[in-house]
């Protein structure tokens, strides 16, 4: 049926509860409505978050511009490709929401994680570190050896090491749709998601 | 907090007057439907307030009760939908907003003292 994604924000957490009183964790993500730009056999071009008119001039450049404009669609600030299992009877600049999905239905959720920057081998690979006692002064975090010494006289490649941490797409699968708010065009999904609040996501429909 | 998770958080509040007012040191009884396979009743459980806490939709409190010789503790969210109803026996008069004293004490030492009105004097 149609497009099987949707674009959305991430809003945050919080907690509700079912009617017989099981407390379930849940993220808040607003989705879409995203405008049909154009579509392929298999997929469609989706626009998200409209440019406010007095905006389109400083934001997007000529070419962008005038791209929306054959389209004959709004300027969108968040242009993604969405997979579609049919889209035969998907018109141009038509809108699609959050009714695609239903509570209960299972889903996975793309977003860009948040960034840790230059991040030690403890956080980043959760490495145990090193003993505070027996003499220790200031090694407590350290990454410890990198390798043998005389046999391989070098670092194997891979080698878990300090370095940049976060701010990677990820995606959480196998999320489950527990309220669909089509009035507000709200998406309750039981866990967590990646990101942080306010970032762009990618909800499909698990298949 | 985000305005849209607090209006999402909102629509699943009970109603301010459907809850008793009560505070850490007052004695309740509190009636909890528990599911038995198709079958539902309430369970009471009744004891002394030792903790509230004060979050919005998350907003709970602990109760203390010696049963059989045991200390038994148990927290409940006020807005649960398994928490039937809420019964204010006894008003305490404490000096702390968390009890966690009488975990300590035994027999006639974890009795709370009783909130008296006062009134005034008709002149």
């Amino acid at each position: 049926m149609g497009v099987n994604a949707i674009l959305g924000t991430k809003i945050g957490m919080t907690q509700i509860f079912t009617d017989t009183g099981d407390v379930v964790p849940v993220t808040v993500i607003s989705c879409g409505p995203c405008t049909i730009i154009r579509k392929s056999e298999k997929a469609v071009q989706v626009g998200y978050r409209e440019i406010p008119k007095d905006a389109v001039t400083r934001r997007l450049n000529k070419p962008l511009r005038l791209m929306f404009e054959k389209a004959g669609v709004k300027p969108f600030r968040f242009v993604r490709n969405l997979p579609a299992s049919e889209t035969d009877g998907i018109a141009p600049n038509s809108e699609i929401t959050v009714s695609m999905f239903k509570a209960g239905e299972i889903v996975h959720v793309t977003g860009t994680t948040k960034g840790k920057g230059f991040a030690g081998a403890m956080e980043r690979h959760h490495f145990n570190g090193a003993q505070q006692t027996h003499g220790q002064s200031d090694r407590t975090r350290a990454t410890g050896s990198t390798g043998s010494g005389q046999e391989a006289s070098r670092t194997w490649k891979g080698k878990r090491l300090p370095g940049h941490l976060g701010d990677v797409r990820r995606t959480t699968k196998n999320l489950k749709v527990v309220r669909v708010d089509e009035q507000k065009n709200l998406l309750l999904v039981k866990g967590a998601i990646p990101g942080a609040s306010n970032g762009l996501v990618i909800v499909r429909r698990a298949q | 907090m985000n305005p849209i998770v607090e209006s999402i958080e909102r629509g699943y509040m009970k109603n301010k007057k459907d809850i008793p007012e009560f505070r850490p040191g007052d004695t309740l009884r509190v009636a909890i439907k528990v599911r038995e396979g198709e079958k539902e009743r309430l369970q009471n459980f009744e004891g002394v307030v030792i903790a509230k806490r004060y979050a919005g939709l998350r907003e709970n409190f602990t109760i203390r009760k010696i049963s059989y010789g045991v200390g038994v503790e148990r927290t409940f969210m006020i807005h649960s939908p398994n928490l039937a109803e809420i019964a204010v026996l006894r008003r305490g008069k404490v000096a702390r907003a968390k009890l966690y004293y009488l975990r300590d004490r035994v027999g006639k030492k974890t009795r709370v003292k009783d909130k008296f009105q006062v009134t005034k004097p008709a002149q």
